[in-house]
């Protein structure tokens, strides 16, 4: 027999970070067998809050929550508990992920279900139990649009390395599409991160390569000088240098930065 | 003068009419407020028998977007929450059950 929420008793279950957008699909009622067991089913369909550490963007790992919460009760009150017909029937912890899921660039590895106590404030407890999914974000997407075209970028400026001195408006019109084309891409890539207090690593990336475009520039202004002074010969040799040093700095930052563990 | 045309026909009620008439709308107007009140809060089952165990199933039917710039994630949840008759009362033989639609408040779980 079913029955409306408010005639029976229920935990009254919330969703800590539920946004405004959460709508539940099924009607607020309670099926209540001949042998008393309760039982209610719910669809929630919608957004929820989850902090994100992005310190290792976009090489993150992240551990999203739904943490739902028994408002009212506190944890000598109401226990939360795996639900025993599904662990039988073969699902683990009483809680998983459908096969199909629609995320295109994320991939989701682990999952856990846990009662917890909310603390709502100090001398406020509440008995809670969350569900946790771990997921790495595929990479692959961030290689071939954001890091390989910013290579490219910086690549770019060295060309002024190889260009004679002598042609000086070659070397600088280089130098500063290099610099102007970076920060135009700095704009666009921007959109996908939240304004954040610290630095990811790619926004490490985008400074070593900035500065490596700008110190570019710089050496060309160098060579010209020494050109118009009458210094080609060195002018020749602070570009050979540089054609050496500028890819040695640019490889060990970028392994520096990247070749590490996911956090 | 044109209102001439138009006799008085303000009728005079008797005291008791108008009394009965006051209290009817007194009457009508406790009802809405009787009605307007929220309903009381059941109180938790067997409460002195321990913590109630809710079962709980979660299956994550689909996750279809992860906003890293709104620090939001967007997913389809299944939920079944669960509690089962020993829930309210181990030390009770046969448990307690529901026999009727008007014998679900807690106070009113028919326990054997």
């Amino acid at each position: 027999m079913r029955y409306p929420l408010e005639q029976i008793w229920h935990p009254r279950v919330g969703i800590v970070n539920e946004t405004s957008s959460v709508s539940r699909k099924f009607p607020d009622s309670a099926e209540v067998d001949p042998d008393g067991t309760v039982t209610y089913r719910q669809r929630y369909v919608g957004a929820f809050t989850q902090p994100l550490r992005l310190q290792s963007f976009p090489f993150d790992r992240q551990t999203f929550r739904v943490q739902l919460v028994a408002v009212r009760y506190r944890p000598n009150e109401v226990t939360f508990v795996p639900d025993e017909d599904w662990i039988r029937n073969g699902i683990m912890d009483g809680a998983g992920i459908a096969p199909s899921i629609t995320l295109p660039d994320w991939t989701i590895e682990k999952w856990d279900t846990r009662p917890l106590v909310y603390a709502l404030a100090p001398g406020l407890q509440y008995s809670s139990y969350t569900f946790e999914f771990t997921a790495a974000r595929n990479v692959q997407n961030y290689i071939l649009k954001v890091i390989l075209p910013l290579v490219l970028i910086v690549f770019m400026s060295w060309a002024g390395f190889w260009i004679d001195p002598v042609n000086a408006s070659a070397q600088i019109s280089v130098a500063v599409t290099s610099m102007l084309t970076l920060i135009a891409y700095r704009f666009a890539v921007d959109t996908q991160l939240p304004r954040l207090p610290y630095m990811t690593r790619l926004d490490v990336f985008f400074l070593i390569s900035t500065l490596l475009v700008f110190f570019s520039l710089i050496e060309v202004l160098i060579t010209t000088i020494l050109d118009n002074n009458g210094q080609t010969e060195r002018a020749k040799k602070v570009d050979r240098y540089c054609r050496v040093i500028f890819p040695i700095i640019f490889g060990i930052a970028s392994i520096a930065i990247f070749v590490h563990p996911r956090g | 003068m044109p209102f001439e045309h138009f006799p008085n026909r303000a009728v005079p009620l008797r005291p008791s009419t108008t009394f009965l008439l006051l209290a009817g709308l007194f009457a009508v107007s406790i009802q809405f407020a009787l009605g307007s009140e929220p309903p009381a809060v059941i109180e938790r089952p067997a409460a002195d028998s321990g913590p109630t165990q809710v079962s709980v199933g979660i299956w994550a039917v689909d996750i279809s977007n992860i906003d890293s710039a709104q620090q939001i994630f967007t997913a389809e949840l299944a939920v079944v929450f669960a509690v089962e008759r020993f829930s309210f009362g181990s030390h009770r033989s046969g448990g307690c059950a529901v026999s009727a639609r008007t014998d679900l408040a807690p106070a009113r779980w028919h326990c054997e």
